[in-house]
């Protein structure tokens, strides 16, 4: 079994209200991305850039790293797309990205995209954000926080996937969990690895600005949410 | 089907009402797949070839396996002393089943309209300019960075030659510097393709030669068909 679709939902798992409820969620998040985007003055020279790393993305998820324990797992880049980029730019280069993937090769579904969406594109990369703004300000090693960042936010779109499949009664809590989150905390390692040396090639042949507060607080208040959601659900 | 938009809708519509449809209820599944299979052989695509494909998205059903032995209900039969519940079985199949004839339908849609109208398809649908332009420039520029990765790795295979396999760290970090070099190859290159569009004369927008066609009758007709039999079909009241 590949380990790496277990992130990307089908469609036929959630109920087509439960999957509206997914792009109810997406949306604000998606139009507030759009906004920043819009806002921003160089506009027109950040759309080439976009889709250009949206294509990196889509290629850079071919690449395959051994996972500790002898499968393989290809990378997911959403960590080192949001490092890279910013929450407000990756979140839309990673919502097309998913969109593609679900249109052009059956990766996750149409009407499920609005909850992978989240998954790794909200959480995932806005996740990273704020773990990556915390070691910057710890003042850790540039590696090390980017590893952390990484191996973390894979970790919570784990746990969110988990957390919708439970409440979409598709999947209950505590067994998806114990599966999934093991599994998908060797394949971070790996992840986490690949994005820390992916973001040191970064860092010597370009300017890369650090990140702020404002990039790091909806990360922060996504991850807050997670884990209360996590211990409702435990509870 | 000829129109992109409607092509896109009636996928969507599709997703729609086979979510909708009631757990176990075998007869109606295989009426959904049967026009599926229907719309196949009209648009002259092999449905064996595309249920074969679509097989592809079962592996993420091993996360609904825990419900044949979670759902309460009688027990159905019995695997090494557990119990497989009845109902949870019913809704194991019907979730593997739905997620098989979804993927299905969405690479009927995409096999119809190929990628260039695949792009007017989701403009048609409302998708904002600013992901559209993204995912434009995306669609051109994936082959040319896959064929760039696909070196980088001849490349790095051809330095890295050993008598002994290097540890699993060594390669993820391996992996994760070619990928660092295909980010800023792609960062350059996107300011490159920036200025060749800005000396042509770009402002932001995207612009089109013509206006694309509108959907004709038959085709309208053809959906709000297709909508009354998946209605028929599902009878969610």
């Amino acid at each position: 079994m590949s380990l790496a679709l277990a992130l990307h939902i089908p469609d036929g798992f959630l109920a087509p209200n439960f999957c509206a409820a997914g792009w109810l969620l997406a949306a604000p998040a998606l139009a507030w991305a759009a906004h920043a985007g819009a806002q921003s003055p160089d506009l027109e020279r950040r759309v080439p850039t976009m889709g250009m790393l949206a294509a990196f993305t889509f290629v850079a998820q071919s690449l395959q790293f051994p996972v500790p324990g002898g499968t393989s797992a290809h990378l997911q880049g959403s960590a080192l797309v949001a490092l890279a980029l910013g929450p407000a730019a990756s979140l839309l280069v990673l919502t097309v990205v998913i969109a593609m993937q679900a249109l052009l090769f059956g990766d996750g579904g149409l009407l499920a995209m609005g909850w992978n969406v989240v998954n790794m594109a909200l959480v995932g990369a806005m996740g990273a954000c704020s773990l990556g703004w915390l070691g910057q300000k710890l003042r850790l090693p540039a590696f090390a926080w980017a590893f952390v960042a990484a191996w973390i936010s894979i970790e919570l779109s784990t746990l969110a996937t988990c957390l919708e499949l439970a409440a979409a009664g598709a999947s209950p809590l505590k067994i998806s969990l114990a599966g999934m989150l093991p599994a998908q905390g060797l394949v971070g390692l790996g992840e986490g690895l690949a994005t820390a040396a992916a973001l040191g090639i970064l860092r010597q042949r370009r300017q890369c600005s650090p990140l702020s507060w404002r990039e790091a607080a909806p990360g922060w208040l996504v991850i807050g949410l997670l884990l209360v959601l996590l211990a409702g659900g435990l509870v | 089907m000829k129109h992109p938009g409607l092509t896109l809708a009636l996928t969507f519509t599709y997703l729609i009402w086979l979510g909708c449809l009631p757990v176990g209820q075998w007869e109606r599944l295989a009426g959904f797949a049967l026009l599926l299979w229907i719309g196949m052989l009209a648009a002259a695509r092999n449905p064996l070839r595309l249920a074969a494909r679509a097989l592809g998205v079962t592996p993420f059903s091993v996360a609904a396996l825990p419900l044949i032995f979670t759902v309460p209900g009688p027990a159905w039969t019995y695997l090494a002393g557990h119990p497989l519940s009845q109902p949870g079985c019913e809704r194991f199949l019907t979730i593997l089943l739905r997620a098989w004839l979804g993927a299905q339908a969405a690479w009927l849609a995409v096999s119809l309209l190929g990628r260039p109208r695949l792009l007017l398809a989701l403009s048609q649908l409302g998708l904002p300019p600013l992901l559209l332009s993204i995912v434009t420039l995306m669609m051109r520029y994936l082959d040319v960075l896959h064929a760039e990765l696909i070196r980088m790795n001849r490349a790095r295979l051809a330095r890295s030659a050993g008598d002994r396999p290097p540890s699993w760290w060594w390669r993820a970090v391996k992996i994760g510097q070619t990928a660092g070099c295909l980010l800023v190859r792609s960062l350059d290159r996107g300011d490159r393709v920036y200025l060749a569009m800005k000396s042509r004369g770009y402002d932001g927008r995207e612009r089109r030669l013509s206006a694309p066609a509108r959907p004709s009758a038959r085709e309208w007709l053809l959906l709000m068909l297709a909508q009354l039999a998946m209605a028929m079909l599902c009878r969610p009241w």
